[in-house]
């Protein structure tokens, strides 16, 4: 029988690494499909997912089983994945694809969309920018949004609405 | 229902089911004007454009990836804590010369008890088998009785 996330995570406090890696193998698309949307597909992208888990183990004796580990990985990624994006702000440049080994803006005239949407996903604030991943990219229910950021219902909506119309300015050329 | 009312009430239903009442303003709104259906559409297209497809991945061996991290970073904390306790243990070793550096210094005599800071056995013997008290029986009394003895024994 297939052990459960928390079974794991007790082997896995015990120092059991193959209950480790397991829960890794079972959560890194979730965390891949929150760190891609937030930092594109770029060489730091895998880093965060590594430290993900990184921190992750090292918070074991202080998970307390409270909420799920895939929430609880999500928040992690979240806020690595902000802190990421604020080490880019600074260093001039947002999400952009690696060309010859330096890292080059989108041009604004991009043909595609999806890396048109990250790019302007990470412009904007990042209250709205992990909401927007949640829901928007990678699908999980208005509740279960909530849940993840710990924060009302009524916020998620208002911030969706207001992501969305903001989206609509920039990407109304894009998206027909 | 003005333009943006409509809006909200379109990207709400997105994420939360809209009542009766809401369902049918929204309806007869977009039925009355084409014009807003068009507009609204964006919404859809890009909730469609940017929802994941196809689950996501970091690539092949990642969890053994994140496993050879994970004992990199035990072996760098057990280095921490090795070099932590050196330190200390270093610390310590020299504070040990340092008094002993002291003691030889100050020692009347170059022998190991005194150098060392140790009562003499021999005189707390003596003095423990005769009753008379340790104060009497000084390194002095102790010299002059074994530089005696060898006089008598040559």
């Amino acid at each position: 029988m297939r052990p459960t996330d928390e079974e794991l995570v007790e082997k896995s406090r015990k120092g059991d690494e193959l209950a480790f890696k397991e829960l890794v193998a079972r959560h890194e698309g979730k965390v891949a499909g929150v760190v891609h949307s937030m930092l594109g597909a770029t060489p730091e992208a895998e880093d965060v997912g590594q430290e993900v888990f990184v921190r992750f183990y090292q918070a074991l004796d202080k998970f307390k089983g409270e909420s799920l580990v895939s929430t609880y990985l999500i928040r992690i990624a979240i806020n690595l994945s902000l802190n990421e994006i604020k080490r880019r702000k600074r260093k001039g440049f947002l999400f952009a694809r690696e060309e010859e080994g330096r890292y080059a803006k989108i041009p604004e005239d991009s043909n595609d969309v999806k890396e048109m949407v990250t790019y302007e996903l990470n412009r904007l604030d990042s209250d709205f920018q992990s909401v927007v991943t949640l829901r928007m990219i990678e699908g999980y229910s208005t509740e279960e949004t909530a849940e993840i950021l710990g924060i009302p219902l009524g916020t998620v909506l208002s911030r969706l609405s207001r992501a969305q119309k903001k989206l609509k300015l920039v990407l109304a050329k894009h998206i027909v | 229902m003005n333009t943006n009312e409509l809006e909200d009430l379109f990207i709400r239903s997105f994420d939360q089911p809209l009542n009766e009442n809401e369902k049918e303003q929204l309806l007869q709104a977009m039925h009355n004007n084409p014009g807003h259906a068009k507009d609204l559409s964006y919404y859809k297209n890009l909730r469609d454009t940017v929802l994941r497809k196809s689950p996501a991945t970091f690539g092949p061996y990642f969890a053994q990836k994140v496993m050879t991290r994970i004992q990199g970073l035990r072996i760098e904390i057990d280095k921490q804590i090795g070099f932590f306790f050196k330190k200390y243990q270093l610390a310590v070793v020299g504070v040990l010369i340092a008094m002993l550096a002291v003691n030889v210094m100050l020692a009347d005599q170059l022998n190991l008890p005194s150098v060392l800071g140790v009562q003499d056995s021999v005189a707390s013997v003596n003095s423990s088998a005769t009753g008379i008290p340790d104060s009497v029986s000084t390194d002095e009394d102790i010299v002059s009785f074994d530089f005696l003895e060898s006089l008598t024994n040559n």
